[in-house]
């Protein structure tokens, strides 16, 4: 069984490297602080959302109903965009003087297309090093699922969700971006 | 007099119209015999100017989790957490971790999550339904009531059978309810809930018990952990509107900038400073909804809520005020209008964690419940664009509190200080003041002074902090 669709291999490969550049670039945007090319990344239908994790008897607590639970994140891009506004007006004082962050991205699973809209979802974990004024130094770690939409203005995020590893969050504000 | 008697908090209206000095540095704290070790959280006579040593002294800390915790009623969940009896919610009360289950009756009991042969926490998820809670080190097994129903080898380990009515989990003996709010004390000689709770009922109601229709919460919990003395949380949800336009501005700012009539923030409101410590504040009636940026219909779903409330808790409530924040003393703090309840659990002198909820009317459609939870959760949740710089706040205030100088400077609880109660809401019980003023602060800390004054019987215990640290021999009050 070598190399039956040999084109379809290379696709998935050159996918796989686009994906990760993608990554690894909103990576650096977001420690740059670049936030309106940040923004851009994502369509205007965007939903961003990280849930809220617990300890339950049954693992992790996956069986809320996601529109009528607490979440951490639960945003439209109108609102992420408040989120950036807010960062800028120089008086956002958990982000003022702002943190300084490392964000790596790896694990990249990037999965099949849906036969009907073209999406498709990539997987990835994610180590974001935060650390700010003397000796506040946070780290978060978790996964993201991000469903990918292709538009005339190039590939773009339409859904993120993110698995933030921390049942009680460890650090006074979930000021940065994920 | 009102439910705390002679011993209570003193009215608030008799402040005293004093000559207002400038509040300066002097005299140092403690030179007059009066700090928060001998149970006086102010250092000046006219009780304006606080010592930092409230939020920093380890002494004060765990004296705290007795004279002030184990003898206030202290908030546990709300009742729509539960369903079935087994269903279990884990929290904390001051320190000690407990576990609040529905029993078979439909009560509550509230057990101390520690197993009584080695200490280990028999249950460790958040929530859940338990036939009993087992611990993980030698099996000791408890039932849902915390009797102790089972020891494993109990033949070959003890001979005889343990006296299973003395090893049961520790049981916090007063548990009671209020509209949906689950309530537990270790004292059993202060007032009932609802006497205790006093006049802050009045305006918890509007929150807990709109429309005769009860709440639900929101299902989740937000947790999250910071830096600060958890007491700079409750003081602020008491009685501070004055942070608001300083400390959330980049919020303000950033909510203007993306709505085309602009954000037109309220500038009249008042603040109630009520006995027990307990402080609500809010503005003068305003149309909330429409201005906060509400769909049409959500405005509407609430003028019709705004009509039965009208009918249920009459016009005052209705209609004359905006209720915005609040604190039941020590630690239940509340966003009304936001339909927010959090309380503050204390890590130390120096850090706290939040339990935080979204608390919804339970006629509210989906579509309501919806935007309250989103309102509530991205202003003032972990994330939330105002929430995040309050974090800051506690922290920085906190961080300082003992350095050798900082710890001389007494810190400025004077505005409104011998101003005249006001009279523009003749309805609202306790003493009300404008939208700027600490009355409320000097209340919160007036209770904790009186609190702070009598020694816990429990605390001979512990001999560092018997009567040769400061504490003053008195009779514990039963208020």
């Amino acid at each position: 069984m070598t190399a039956l669709y040999p084109e379809t291999a290379l696709d998935r490969l050159l996918v796989q490297h686009e994906i990760e550049q993608f990554l690894y670039r909103e990576a650096d945007l977001l420690e740059r602080r670049e936030y309106d090319a940040w923004l851009d990344l994502f369509t205007d239908d965007l939903h961003y959302y990280m849930p809220v994790r617990s300890n339950g008897q049954a693992g992790d607590d996956e069986t809320l109903d996601e529109e009528l639970a607490l979440a951490l994140f639960d945003d439209d891009k109108r609102f992420l965009l408040e989120r950036v506004r807010k960062l800028r007006t120089g008086s956002a004082w958990a982000e003022e003087p702002p943190s300084r962050t490392v964000r790596m991205v790896t694990n990249v699973m990037v999965g099949e297309p849906d036969p009907r809209t073209g999406e498709f979802t990539v997987s990835s974990r994610f180590l974001l090093s935060r650390n700010r004024l003397q000796d506040e130094d946070e780290a978060y770690a978790g996964s993201r699922f991000d469903r990918f939409r292709r538009t005339d203005r190039g590939l773009r995020i339409c859904d993120r969700r993110i698995m933030l590893n921390q049942a009680v969050v460890l650090s006074k504000n979930l000021g940065v971006l994920f | 007099m009102g439910p705390y008697g002679e011993g209570g908090v003193r009215p608030y209206s008799e402040g005293g119209v004093g000559p207002h000095g400038g509040g300066g540095v002097g005299p140092w704290p403690g030179g007059d015999g009066r700090t928060p070790r001998h149970g006086d959280a102010f250092i000046d006579e006219e009780r304006t100017l606080v010592d930092r040593a409230v939020f920093s002294d380890p002494l004060l800390y765990r004296r705290e989790l007795g004279r002030v915790f184990a003898r206030s009623w202290l908030f546990l969940a709300h009742e729509s957490q539960f369903e079935r009896p087994g269903d279990f919610f884990s929290t904390f009360m001051g320190a000690d971790p407990v576990i609040v289950t529905r029993q078979r009756d439909g009560g509550y009991r509230v057990l101390v999550n520690s197993c009584r042969h080695r200490g280990m926490r028999v249950c460790r998820h958040d929530f859940g339904n338990a036939r009993a809670f087992t611990c993980p080190y030698h099996g000791w097994s408890y039932g849902i009531d915390g009797s102790l129903i089972a020891v494993p080898e109990e033949k070959a380990a003890y001979g005889t059978p343990l006296d299973r009515s003395a090893w049961s989990l520790a049981a916090v003996p007063r548990v009671e309810t209020y509209k949906g709010l689950v309530f537990g004390t270790w004292d059993t000689e202060i007032p009932p809930l609802r006497e205790y709770l006093g006049d802050m009922a009045y305006y918890l109601d509007v929150l807990l018990d709109p429309d005769g229709k009860g709440t639900v919460a929101a299902p989740g919990v937000h947790r999250w952990r910071m830096r600060g003395n958890w007491k700079l949380a409750a003081e602020q949800f008491a009685g501070d509107s004055y942070h608001v336009l300083s400390t959330h501005l980049s919020a303000i700012i950033a909510e203007a900038s993306l709505r085309d009539d602009g954000l037109n923030v309220p500038t009249t409101g008042f603040q109630v400073a009520m006995r027990g410590g307990h402080g609500l504040g809010g503005f003068d009636a305003f149309d909330y909804w429409h201005t906060a940026g509400f769909s049409e219909e959500v405005c509407e779903w609430m003028a019709g809520l705004a009509d039965r409330t009208e009918r249920h808790l009459g016009k005052a409530r209705a209609r004359n005020a905006v209720l915005i924040h609040g604190n039941v003393f020590p630690n239940l703090s509340m966003l009304p209008i936001r339909a927010n309840l959090r309380v503050w659990h204390p890590k130390g002198p120096d850090a706290l964690e939040v339990h935080s909820w979204s608390i919804v009317p339970a006629e509210a459609p989906p579509f309501v419940r919806r935007a309250l939870l989103l309102d509530y959760g991205r202003h003032f949740g972990p994330s939330g664009t105002w929430e995040q710089d309050d974090s800051e706040q506690w922290h920085y205030s906190t961080a300082d509190s003992d350095g050798f100088i900082t710890r001389g400077l007494p810190l400025h609880y004077r505005m409104g200080y011998g101003r005249p109660s006001r009279t523009s809401y003749p309805e609202f019980p306790g003493s009300i003041d404008g939208l700027f003023s600490e009355a409320n602060q000097r209340g919160f800390y007036e209770r904790w002074s009186e609190l702070m004054a009598v020694p816990h019987p429990a605390e001979t215990r512990d001999e560092s902090s018997g009567a040769d640290d400061g504490a003053v021999p008195a009779p514990v009050r039963t208020t």
